[in-house]
């Protein structure tokens, strides 16, 4: 009886432990949906290959460069909003000027854009508060930093 | 390669053993990286990444991350129950469960992929979670089956072994060892056939896209097959036993008759 009791402690632990979580905080997907304006973005090296902010872009050589940046969209100063039917509608100026499907992957920490022609954004959610949310780009390459984008909600 | 466990298994079992789940554990870690951007054979890193959840307050991402840990812990334990409760006769079924129940969860995913998959978060955790649960089922059995010999679904403790095996072998006393030399064979089979099955998805997902985890499903179903005579065909084992036991018997008797001409002459 004992031994038995010592086998199902851990289900028990981690049912209660698992329920206590999950029961205090939201779903990524929830905590996205809305609008986020867009209040500070960093290209590195995209348009000025040359300058060397942070000393490690040097050490990027060109055939890795061009394969990141062909998977790159630029995005500044636009306001961005998810919807529940996973659409996400880019605006600038307050203007509509382009229409997206949004999805989360990973554990909710892998954000993909995907676009009419079937092409895709991959971003890591470093940062998702009730206020701001933290995008990098997603790289296969293991190079972190490229692109960074701090929103911050607005509804 | 499931019918013998611990001290009578021989070096020609785990490496067949390893290697085969070893290559299905790869396919399984580098497809589930492609499609869920998520680890799902190792667990190493979801503990850094449920301490760094917990630190930073997500409990919600922290609690999915505890899930698939328990997942990948619960599918040890089903497939130890199984072991450790069906002996004797039943012993090749016991160690058959577990593969059976990974077959089963690996051909669910890929079938919910195929045709269900709809891309939400709760698919990609709850998908992810079974994958765990699959790699668990079969390290679980491996490990058990062959005194811990053979681990398949991650390499962090092979690497150590392998560094530390070959550090011995830099001495000559260690190098003829043959419980060594052996340990390293079997550890190199198990590290090449993961890495081949992961660059094997990695090439082969493009193209057949989820099928590759019927592959999966195909490969672990050699191993089931390759002992399956044992339990389907138990006349033959019998009539191959008595056999040799009534060779061995005849060979003892032309000893003796070899000894008593010795010992008249």
């Amino acid at each position: 009886m004992k031994s038995s009791f010592i086998s199902i402690v851990p289900i028990i632990t981690f049912s209660g432990l698992f329920l206590f979580m999950i029961s205090n905080d939201k779903s990524p997907e929830l905590k996205l949906i809305g609008k986020w304006e867009e209040v500070s973005w960093e290209y590195e090296k995209v348009d000025k290959p040359e300058k060397n902010r942070e000393g490690w872009i040097e050490e990027i050589d060109d055939q890795v460069q061009k394969e990141m940046y062909s998977h790159l969209f630029i995005h500044e100063a636009e306001l961005w909003n998810f919807l529940t039917n996973k659409n996400l509608l880019l605006f600038k100026n307050e203007n509509k000027h382009d229409s997206l499907r949004w999805k989360l992957k990973g554990r909710g920490n892998v954000l993909e854009l995907q676009h009419n022609n079937l092409e895709t954004e991959q971003y890591i959610i470093h940062d998702l508060t009730p206020d701001e949310l933290v995008l990098h780009f997603n790289s296969d390459l293991q190079v972190r930093g490229i692109v960074k984008m701090i929103f911050k909600r607005i509804d | 390669m499931l019918k013998n466990k611990h001290d009578k298994r021989s070096i020609s079992d785990n490496i067949k053993l390893g290697s085969l789940t070893a290559f299905s554990a790869g396919m399984v870690n580098v497809t589930s990286v492609v499609i869920f951007f998520s680890f799902t054979s190792n667990v190493t890193g979801h503990y850094a990444i449920l301490a760094h959840e917990l630190s930073k307050g997500n409990w919600y991402q922290a609690a999915i991350v505890l899930a698939w840990i328990f997942l990948f812990f619960f599918g040890n334990f089903i497939s130890n129950i199984l072991i450790i409760n069906m002996q004797g006769s039943r012993k090749y079924l016991g160690h058959a469960l577990p593969l059976i129940l990974e077959i089963i969860c690996l051909l669910m995913v890929g079938t919910y992929l195929e045709y269900q998959y709809a891309e939400t978060l709760q698919e990609t955790e709850a998908l992810v979670a079974l994958m765990l649960f699959a790699m668990g089922l079969q390290n679980g059995l491996t490990a058990s089956i062959s005194n811990s010999a053979v681990k398949t679904t991650h390499l962090t403790g092979l690497t150590t072994d392998l560094g530390i095996l070959f550090s011995l072998f830099t001495k000559k006393i260690h190098r003829e060892d043959k419980e060594l030399t052996n340990k390293a064979q079997l550890l190199l089979a198990i590290l090449f056939s993961y890495l081949i099955g992961g660059i094997f998805a990695g090439l082969v997902f493009l193209e057949i896209q989820n099928t590759v985890f019927y592959i999966v499903s195909a490969v672990l179903g050699i191993i089931l097959i390759y002992d399956y005579h044992a339990i389907r065909f138990p006349g033959v084992l019998i009539v191959e036993h008595l056999y040799l036991r009534r060779r061995s018997k005849k060979v003892e008797g032309v000893q003796e008759n070899i000894d008593d001409r010795r010992k008249s002459a």
